[in-house]
């Protein structure tokens, strides 16, 4: 039995790719609202920190951007009260608060993203076909991380030479110290790299190229399955439905039956892969 | 495989709880965007009054009488367009010919009770004399046209001979009471005892009276409830209309309407209005307030497009329904304002003439009532269809919650909010983990080092940020806010500036053409900001503090770029197109502000 892991990147690429493109770009409160559950879920299901503090940390990420919208923009018609005598509106305090949970959500799935398109992933996905992006693409994603990992070190045999920073000047210092070290070593590191990559044959003509994986029947099938849900919602979409404007006052459909139905589609797509028996299954 | 069903389950659950939260969230925006009309900001003071019951504000109870006005106003245009007359001080006059005959009389009853109807009654009160010398009254009908007369200014001595009196003609009708203890009432006679005693044995078992039967008729019972005023020394008639008000109150439909022979009707609402006004009750108490719907409301919904009232929900103009619905607005209106503080104190005079007015007024409405229950059944077969039905009916539902508030209470909730949102920062990075590799562990006293700053630094900060918010935050409820930006009429000798507000598309002006009163050191800006705070116009606009230039956004909602990419606000003075900072334009008396929208970055605009 092959795992869900084994399944082939490109389509959990354009799965990822698609769940974020629909969170960001279509704007409705049931479509924002059911996409951060699923981010959640996705999370919780991929082991990654579901703690408290995590969950409340973005609470007040969402209330504290909603909070501030209504603050900055007065556009809309119903005022709900006066602060400073500019008026505060019910569709500036949606339109934040949809904002919020967008921007919330965003952020969790690129997590998900980044745990589940592992570099080896990534370069499969981009392949033999364009091995020039998927080479950047992995080397960039793998910067940051690096980066982090090399400056723990070297913050670690500062303190072992030096000790541990007593004043704010003395960890000021240390820093500036951290930093010339750091960019030092990335130079350095810069040219190792691309040393052993010539030693590897890397720039001379083009090159075969290893699939680990393999795109099956059960390939396709997931493909279609993602892309007739997809499809479904886009037609949706078009025909009118999951449409919200907040200014200058809150219109769109929601609440017809089509709309609970584009939701449950959209729901489909986001949970299906996370349902426990079929992830026990796969996974 | 148990364990893992009880897990899919656990999912689906969570799920669908999301599903709902969301769909909660929604419907209550569905109901929110029900409730706003562009534009229509100012009308939330009535909520305030509806919701709470407790005495009205001075602005809910301006707003309430602009209301009034406009539903008198529209009943007179459609009896006005009926009749072909084009000025209203001639409508008495055109009407005399009717007079003594019954929805005629309500039209003079309420118009010579309006002190602001000024037309000749003379006519009138000739055709009534004449009308009261026909041998062969009914006592009921006798009664009403000499309380007219009494009304009219006239006393019980002017009257010729061979007016045939009222008295002759008793049959002791419940209703032939009622009318004999007003006409006492009005011309001052002696209290007839014998009448009062018999009216109040025919008091249902029950509470309440009625023309026949063992069910209270709200017509016969609210005319009865005006007819016992002027007797409310005494204690039995004392205790009866306390009885009859409660009875009333509970009969009030879920409406705010009331219904005779189980169908709700204009003129029921408006006998019971007329009882309330003369016993100087409060139209708005508590107690007529059903499912937070007024009396008024209840009236109100019975008028149609034309501005003429229909007896019933669905019907068509109803000429005695218009003409009770008439004179129980004019009453409210006077009754309302009495409420006024200012008026009050200008007019205490004149209050006790107004009052004993009123009262002889009053008595004059009896007839159409019982007219009324005759009518019910004409009315009830001439169904038109419901298309017919106006406006003014629905959008009732709940109001903001918000609207409820003061600024006071509503800045307590902010307060709290933030002080909420603190916690949980602090919850947060409580709970979080200690900055460090995996599986390093630093110090106990570096971790408690750490935690101990940074929760010092939330708790300090925040603290400082609430008793600044706490003492600088300025919070006004929108009733509030517009009542402290009402702006008095101009009077002759200020000097005024006009200001205009124009979409120059589909949602027309935002403001017609009005004079304001131009305040020292006014610019542009500050007329604009002025206005449209006491207009209810939302106004968003950038800069102006510490002198900065201010620029224009949006008006009403509509806001720069809507309508491509060359639209936005622009403002002419004097016909001239300003291209330059609004707030450094200052203006002199008689200047014409014009905001315009221009879709062309100001050619349309030049035109």
């Amino acid at each position: 039995m092959r795992s869900m892991a084994n399944i082939h990147p490109r389509v959990w690429f354009l799965y990822l790719c698609v769940i974020l493109g629909i969170t960001m770009f279509l704007w409705h409160p049931g479509v924002a609202a059911v996409s951060l559950l699923g981010a959640c879920l996705w999370r919780h299901r991929l082991q990654l920190s579901t703690k408290p503090a995590q969950l409340l940390g973005g609470l007040f990420f969402v209330l504290l951007l909603t909070g501030i919208n209504p603050l900055i923009s007065h556009e809309g018609v119903t005022v709900l009260f006066y602060l400073q005598g500019r008026p505060i509106t019910l569709e500036a305090l949606i339109y934040g608060a949809l904002a919020a949970v967008m921007l919330e959500s965003t952020l969790l799935w690129c997590s998900v993203f980044s745990n589940i398109m592992t570099s080896d992933r990534l370069l499969a996905v981009f392949g033999g076909r364009f091995p020039r992006i998927g080479m950047v693409f992995t080397l960039v994603l793998r910067f940051v991380p690096l980066f982090l990992r090399q400056w723990r070190r070297i913050r670690e045999g500062q303190q072992a030479l030096y000790g541990t920073a007593q004043s704010y000047r003395e960890r000021f210092a240390g820093w500036k110290r951290e930093m010339v070290v750091m960019l030092t070593w990335c130079l350095e590191h810069g040219l190792t790299t691309a040393d052993a990559m010539a030693v590897r044959g890397y720039g001379n003509g083009s090159r075969s190229f290893y699939e680990r994986y393999r795109f099956g029947r059960r390939e396709a099938v997931c493909l279609a399955v993602i892309l007739l849900l997809t499809d479904g919602l886009l037609v949706l979409w078009g025909q009118g439905y999951l449409r919200f404007e907040c200014y200058p006052q809150i219109q769109g459909s929601w609440g017809q039956p089509m709309d609970f139905f584009a939701l449950v589609l959209w729901s489909v797509l986001l949970f299906a892969p996370v349902v426990p028996k079929w992830r026990k299954k796969y996974f | 495989m148990k364990q893992l069903q009880k897990y899919s389950l656990g999912a689906v659950c969570l799920w669908l709880c999301g599903l709902l939260l969301a769909g909660c969230v929604l419907f209550g925006a569905a109901n929110f965007g029900k409730r706003c009309s562009p534009l229509a900001l100012a009308a939330p003071e009535d909520e305030t009054r509806e919701e709470t019951g407790e005495a009205l504000s001075e602005a809910a109870l301006r707003s309430l009488l602009q209301e009034l006005d406009a539903v008198i106003d529209g009943i007179l245009f459609w009896k006005e367009s009926r009749l072909g007359v084009t000025n209203r001080s001639e409508l008495l006059h055109v009407l005399s010919p009717a007079a003594g005959t019954s929805p005629t009389d309500w039209y003079a009853a309420a118009l010579l009770q309006d002190p602001s109807y000024t037309g000749n009654t003379e006519a009138y009160m000739a055709q009534l004399l004449e009308v009261m010398k026909n041998p062969e009254p009914t006592d009921v009908e006798q009664y009403r046209r000499l309380l007219l007369w009494a009304w009219g200014g006239n006393m019980l001595e002017a009257l010729p001979k061979d007016v045939v009196s009222p008295e002759t003609l008793k049959d002791k009708g419940i209703l032939s009471l009622v009318y004999e203890l007003k006409y006492c009432a009005a011309f001052d006679l002696p209290v007839p005892e014998e009448t009062l005693s018999s009216l109040l044995e025919s008091e249902l078992p029950e509470g309440g009276f009625a023309l026949s039967g063992n069910v209270a008729d709200i017509d016969v019972t609210a005319m009865t409830l005006q007819a016992l005023l002027p007797y409310k020394e005494q204690e039995a008639v004392r205790d009866c209309i306390h009885r009859i008000l409660v009875v009333l109150s509970r009969l009030q439909r879920e409406d705010g309407s009331f219904a005779s022979y189980g169908t709700s009707n204009t003129e029921s609402t408006a006998q019971v209005i007329l009882a309330l006004c003369a016993s100087q009750e409060d139209v708005f108490s508590d107690a007529f307030v059903k499912e937070g719907n007024t009396l008024w409301d209840g009236l109100k919904r019975f008028q149609l497009e034309s501005g003429g009232f229909a007896h019933m929900q669905g019907g068509a103009e109803n000429e005695i329904a218009s003409a009770q619905a008439l004179y129980a607005c004019v009453m409210l209106r006077q009754n309302l304002m009495h409420q006024l503080p200012e008026h009050s104190e200008e007019s205490t005079a004149s209050t006790e003439e107004v009052l004993s007015s009123q009262e002889a007024t009053q008595n004059v409405t009896q007839e159409g009532a019982s007219q009324n229950a005759s009518q019910e059944g004409e009315a009830s077969q001439e169904k038109e269809p419901s298309s017919a039905q106006n406006g003014t009916t629905g959008g009732d539902g709940t109001g903001l919650g918000v609207h409820s508030l003061s600024g006071r209470q509503i800045k307590a909730v902010l307060l709290l909010l933030v002080a909420l949102l603190g916690v949980l920062l602090m919850l947060s990075v409580f709970l979080g983990e200690v900055p460090g590799a995996k599986g390093e562990r630093p110090g106990v006293k570096a971790r408690f080092l750490w935690h101990k700053s940074r929760l010092l630094g939330i708790l300090v900060g925040w603290s400082v940020l609430l008793v600044l918010l706490a003492l600088f935050l300025r919070v006004d409820s929108v009733s509030e806010f517009a009542l402290e930006h009402t702006l008095s009429a101009p009077s002759e000798n200020q000097d005024v500036v006009y200001l205009s507000i124009d979409t120059r598309g589909e949602q027309g002006f935002f403001l017609e053409q009005e004079a304001f009163v131009l305040q020292e050191g006014d610019t542009v800006f500050s007329l604009l900001q002025r206005v449209t705070e006491a207009n209810g116009i939302s106004l968003a606009y950038q800069g102006g503090t510490f002198g900065s230039s201010v620029y224009v956004q949006g008006i009403g909602g509509l806001f720069e770029f809507e309508e491509g990419a060359l639209s936005g606000w622009m403002f002419r003075v004097n016909g001239v197109i300003v291209q330059s900072d609004c707030e450094s334009v200052t203006l002199s008396p008689g200047d014409v502000v014009e905001w315009i929208y221009t879709r062309n970055l100001g050619e349309d605009v030049a035109e």
